[in-house]
């Protein structure tokens, strides 16, 4: 994994979860007092951490490959 | 049973249960490498200002968020950070940031003083929540009032217990790695404790709170700029809170809880803020309990639910105690490394082993901080609310982030700008963010809530940060690394191993470096801890590698228990002691051993001595220096050094220092004396006499005329034997030469054996290479006599070669050619022996021929005077000499000769394709004075080839000792007969050569081949 994707999702997560992105959902109708927006940031919270579980993934891909290549 | 007391009693049962927790999990290991573990530890970052504090403002939801997105690099990063720090056994953030600088205890104070700053008004936070939610469930109604300091009795009981376990589970002892399984297991635990409070409740505001009415006041999100900053100052925090610094690095025992971690985690930040959601919701629906502080525990009470309060409070208990064990225990060894151990360092003196005196300095920190947090929340920040305070705190710590991430990637970062920047960034947020919170907190109504003072917080941590980045990279962009730290930077930013470290000329040994570090550590750590370096250690490393291994890894073990920049002081001032000067010795002994004050001038002594004797020189100057110490450091009034003279069986005084004029004492001593120093010599032991006026005064009389007191000898030994004795004497006083000044002697004395050895070894070397070089003279000289070239003759060929065995030679050859009578004589002689007698005898025989050749009627006539007139020489010395000599009529290739006791030359007859010896017999010169020698005569047919050889040829032997021998000669003229002389001789010597199977003659060897031209 590059250390280069990793920046580049924190970049991405930053920008995507501020407030110009965060704007366009302001437009959507509150439910029960809510901000509109909050749902969608959960939303977006939650592809995030799945997000996240795939590198996470493939971080441990990447060790078991090199702890396979070492036995080896 | 009232709600307080069951709140209490739910208290102390939950304290009691992590009590319980942590001691499990610390006797089974087995926890130790839990990711789920790990995952629950590092959530503890949602204190209490998360769970009763946010929900009036939502300031969660992007403080979460940010600490989410920088999960994406914790795969390369944090994993990294944690490699490190393992490698380094680096035990804090301000140890971190020291190690990544150079090991600089500048940036570790700052990087404490930062920490502390930070840390304290959280922790004051997190024991004000307890405090002010047992008094609101003692009487919820009131939420300030006089009530409060009855009850802030009951919460200071809980903080004290609090402290007692950080110290259980903190500071039992120093630890290298000061890694506790059992409180990672205490931290995890708190959070599954909140997590389910909160659940709970959650649940409850979802069921029994009316849905229907619309809420008192709009939930709102933080406005933009401060959602942006709340964003970053969660990012920055995850890796600037000392406490979840300590919890993600120090306590990471592999890969895989990272791995788990970076998705597991923010996936629990997110359900915190799902659950978190319907209590805010609910609480908006009441408007007496909307928009304040403790709003989760204020709904179950204003619904009157005894219960859910209970579950409420014990999870902000727990909440509260995960902040506190982590922020305690880590700012209590940022504080103990960074402060204490140097002012320890500097203030030296006391009597105590120094790793008792540290873990109690720990203890005391670990209490000083709770109960100092609790005062500065009464005294100062008591009217902020816990968001305010929780995010001034992160605000502080942030001001690390430039030094800590810039030092990950960027290796011209320098300690001072690391410093500078800190220091401004810290200055700045002082002015911007706290003095205004704490001006604003004075005029404000009791009952404002919600940032109240930091309206324009954000600035003020944009610009805390932006001076802070600025000045930590322009100070960094001016400076220049030191050597320190740019290998520092290599080892953090491209994770090049830091063994490539220096190599060290005077490098002290593992034991040396092991009673180092007992001296913080204790006995038992050391030993187990070279039990685990031994075992590490790479087969067969070179010394500077194995030195160098050996210098970090007793750094590394000893900053688990000083902090990084204290054992990198300690361990380079150790090392540079032992290779400069002895001021420095002096002053890290006294630094670093609180006892044995003796001991320190022995240590010194021994070291100075070694250092001495490693560099070399005379004997005698290392003897007087050696002396010169003793007497200096010692309360001796005399010190000598007597060697043995062998020719005179005498043990004479080489070196001396202190009072002049005792005779006696000083004198020479005989072999076979019956003094104490001749015993001594004899019997190879020691001798200590600590009160000699009471020993034996008849035997000692004269010692005690001299007025000596007490004495010591202790035989010197060099190279395995008894080459003389140190001698010690007081005259002033007694019983000085305890049993560990005589193991300290000894040493001294095997150092002045080693001194003597080595000077002999240096004499006998300088010594043979003088003999050497006159050899090699010699041997020039000698090659000299021989001809370089041989006389041509007509219609005859003829080359000759000598090679001698040892430098000096005894063979001579020669051919001395008469134009006046066209005849050569040709003479090959071999003097026995191959010394310098030998080789003396050959210019004599030269001279002889060479000036009288020409006189002589025929080769028997030569040999005849030479016998005579060498034969008194040749017999007093015990040499002899075996000579053939030839005279060649040119014109005729006739030739007539004679031999004394000479191999017979070899003519290879080219008409019979056979070799046959010349028929030359005679006694060798020497024996006789009177011998006649038989001349014969013989000729040279065209193609004949005639080869004059010395024993050196034939008796030249290989491994199974067979001879090169006649019949091979034979052979080998046979084959080559026909070749060119100029190759033929060559060819011969190394066809013995090899024959021999070396690249020299046992014995000189010398041939010379006469053949006539076709």
């Amino acid at each position: 994994m590059k250390a280069s994707e990793n920046w580049l999702l924190v970049v991405g997560g930053c920008l995507v979860l501020n407030a110009p992105f965060l704007e366009i959902f302001d437009a959507l109708p509150t439910v029960g007092g809510m901000p509109a927006r909050l749902p969608a940031i959960l939303v977006l919270w939650g592809a995030m951490v799945a997000l996240l579980r795939c590198l996470a993934l493939r971080v441990s891909d990447t060790d078991k490959a090199h702890s396979e290549s070492a036995k080896s | 049973m009232t709600p307080f007391a069951m709140a209490v009693l739910g208290a102390l049962f939950y304290v009691v249960l992590l009590f319980g927790i942590a001691f499990h999990a610390d006797s089974h290991q087995s926890y130790a490498g839990n990711a789920l573990i790990y995952t629950f530890s590092l959530a503890g970052l949602l204190s209490t200002w998360a769970f009763y504090g946010s929900a009036g403002g939502l300031c969660i939801i992007p403080f979460a968020l940010g600490c989410s997105l920088s999960c994406a690099v914790w795969g390369t990063l944090l994993r990294r950070m944690a490699r490190l720090a393992h490698d380094e056994k680096l035990t804090s953030l301000a140890d971190f940031l020291a190690g990544r600088y150079g090991s600089s205890p500048g940036v570790g104070s700052v990087a404490t003083l930062i920490c502390t700053v930070g840390l304290m008004p959280c922790i004051a936070i997190q024991l004000r929540a307890i405090i002010h939610s047992l008094h609101l469930i003692a009487s919820p109604l009131s939420q300030s009032g006089e009530s409060l300091l009855f009850h802030h009795e009951s919460g200071l009981v809980i903080a004290l217990l609090l402290g007692l376990f950080c110290v259980r589970f903190g500071a039992r002892h120093l630890d290298a790695s000061e890694r506790h399984a059992g409180f990672a297991a205490a931290l995890a635990a708190s959070t599954v404790v909140t997590f389910a409070a909160l659940g709970i409740l959650a649940l409850f505001a979802l069921l029994h709170l009316p849905h229907t009415s619309p809420p008192a006041a709009p939930l709102t999100l933080p406005a933009s700029p401060q959602w942006a900053a709340l964003m970053v100052l969660g990012a920055l925090t995850v890796f600037c809170l000392p406490g979840q610094f300590h919890v993600s690095i120090v306590e990471n025992r592999n890969c895989r809880q990272i791995s788990c971690a970076m998705w597991m985690f923010p996936a629990l930040l997110l359900l915190f803020t799902v659950l978190l959601l319907p209590v805010t919701l609910a609480g908006h629906t009441l408007p007496e309990i909307q928009g304040k502080d403790y709003l989760t525990l204020l709904l179950p009470l204003s619904q009157h639910a005894p219960h859910v309060t209970l579950t409420v409070f014990l999870g902000g208990l727990a909440a509260a105690t995960g902040m506190v064990l982590s922020s305690v225990l880590t700012l209590s060894t940022m504080i103990l490394n960074h402060v204490l151990v140097p002012l320890v360092l500097h203030f030296r003196g006391s009597e105590q082993s120094l790793s008792e005196l540290l873990v109690r300095a720990k203890r005391g920190v670990i209490l000083a901080i709770v109960v100092g947090s609790a005062l500065l929340d009464l005294l100062l920040t008591r009217s902020l609310d816990l968001t305010t305070i929780a995010l001034l705190s992160f605000a502080a710590l942030a001001q690390l982030a430039p030094a800590l991430l810039g030092g990950m990637f960027w290796k011209k970062a320098t300690k001072h700008g690391v410093i500078m920047g800190a220091l401004m960034g810290l200055a700045v947020w002082g002015v911007t963010l706290l003095m205004p919170a704490l001006d604003a907190s004075r005029h404000l109504p009791p009952d404002a809530h919600g940032l109240t003072g930091l309206v324009d917080w954000s600035q003020g941590l944009f610009w805390s940060l932006l001076v802070n980045t600025s000045i930590f990279v322009g100070l960094s962009w001016r400076d220049r690394l030191s050597s320190a730290e740019r290998r520092q930077a290599r080892h953090f930013v491209n994770e090049v191993s830091a063994r490539q470290a220096q190599t060290l000329s005077d490098a002290p040994s593992t034991r040396d470096f092991a009673a180092l570090m007992a001296k913080f550590i204790g006995k038992e750590r050391t030993s187990a801890a070279f039990a685990e370096y031994l075992h590490c250690l790479p087969s067969n490393p070179s010394p500077e590698e194995e030195i160098t291994i050996l210098r970090e890894f007793t750094e590394k073990t000893l900053s688990g228990s000083v902090g990084s920049a204290a054992a990198r002081a300690i361990v380079t001032n150790y090392l540079s002691a032992h290779g400069s000067r002895m001021e420095n010795i002096l002053d890290i002994f006294a630094h670093v051993s609180l006892c044995r004050d003796a001991s320190r001038e022995q240590l010194a002594v021994l070291y100075e001595t070694a250092r001495r004797v490693a560099r070399g020189g005379s004997a005698l100057t290392i003897f007087n220096d050696i002396l010169q110490m003793l007497d200096q450091q010692f309360p001796l009034d005399i010190c000598l050094i007597r060697m043995l003279d062998p020719e005179h069986d005498l043990l004479t005084v080489q070196a001396r220092a202190g009072l002049t004029g005792k005779a006696y004492t000083t004198a020479p001593v005989g072999l076979h004396d019956a003094r104490p120093t001749a015993e001594v010599f004899r019997s190879q032991r020691m001798a200590v006499y600590n009160n000699l006026p009471e020993t034996n005064p008849e035997k000692y009389a004269a010692f005690l005329k001299e007025g000596v007191q007490s004495m010591a000898h202790m035989p010197i030994s060099s190279g395995g034997e008894t080459a003389g004795v140190l001698s010690a004497f007081s005259l002033t006083s007694r019983n000085i030469f305890t049993d560990e000044f005589m193991e300290f002697f000894g040493s001294v004395a095997d150092l002045a054996g080693a001194a003597w050895h080595n000077a002999e070894q240096t004499r006998q070397l300088v010594k043979a290479r003088e003999q050497q070089r006159e050899l090699e003279i010699a041997k020039q000289i000698q090659r000299n006599l021989l001809p370089d070239k041989l006389p041509e003759l007509p219609g005859i060929s003829l080359a000759g070669r000598c090679e001698t065995a040892h430098h000096l030679g005894g063979d001579y050859y020669d051919v001395l050619y008469n134009k006046d009578s066209a005849t050569a004589d040709i003479i090959i002689a071999d003097v026995s022996g191959h010394n310098v007698g030998a080789a003396l005898f050959m210019p004599q025989i030269r001279t002889f021929i060479r000036a009288l050749a020409r006189y002589f009627t025929g080769p028997a006539h030569l040999l005849t005077t030479m016998n005579h007139f060498f034969h008194r020489d040749l017999s007093q010395s015990e040499h002899f000499i075996t000579m053939f000599c030839l005279r060649l009529d040119v014109r005729t290739k006739r030739f007539r000769y004679a031999s004394a006791g000479h191999n017979p030359p070899l003519l290879f007859r080219a008409s019979r394709g056979k070799c046959d010896p010349l028929d030359a017999d005679g006694l060798i010169l020497g024996v006789l004075e009177d011998v006649e020698f038989a001349e014969k005569e013989d000729e040279l047919a065209p193609g004949d080839l005639l080869l004059l050889y010395t024993d050196g040829i034939v008796e030249a032997s290989n491994a199974e000792r067979e001879m090169f021998g006649e019949p091979r000669l034979r052979i080998f003229l046979r084959n080559h007969h026909g070749d060119p002389l100029e190759e033929l001789v060559p060819h011969l010597m190394n066809v013995v050569r090899q024959f021999g199977g070396t690249d020299s003659f046992e014995d000189d060897a010398t041939v010379v081949a006469i053949t006539t031209n076709p």
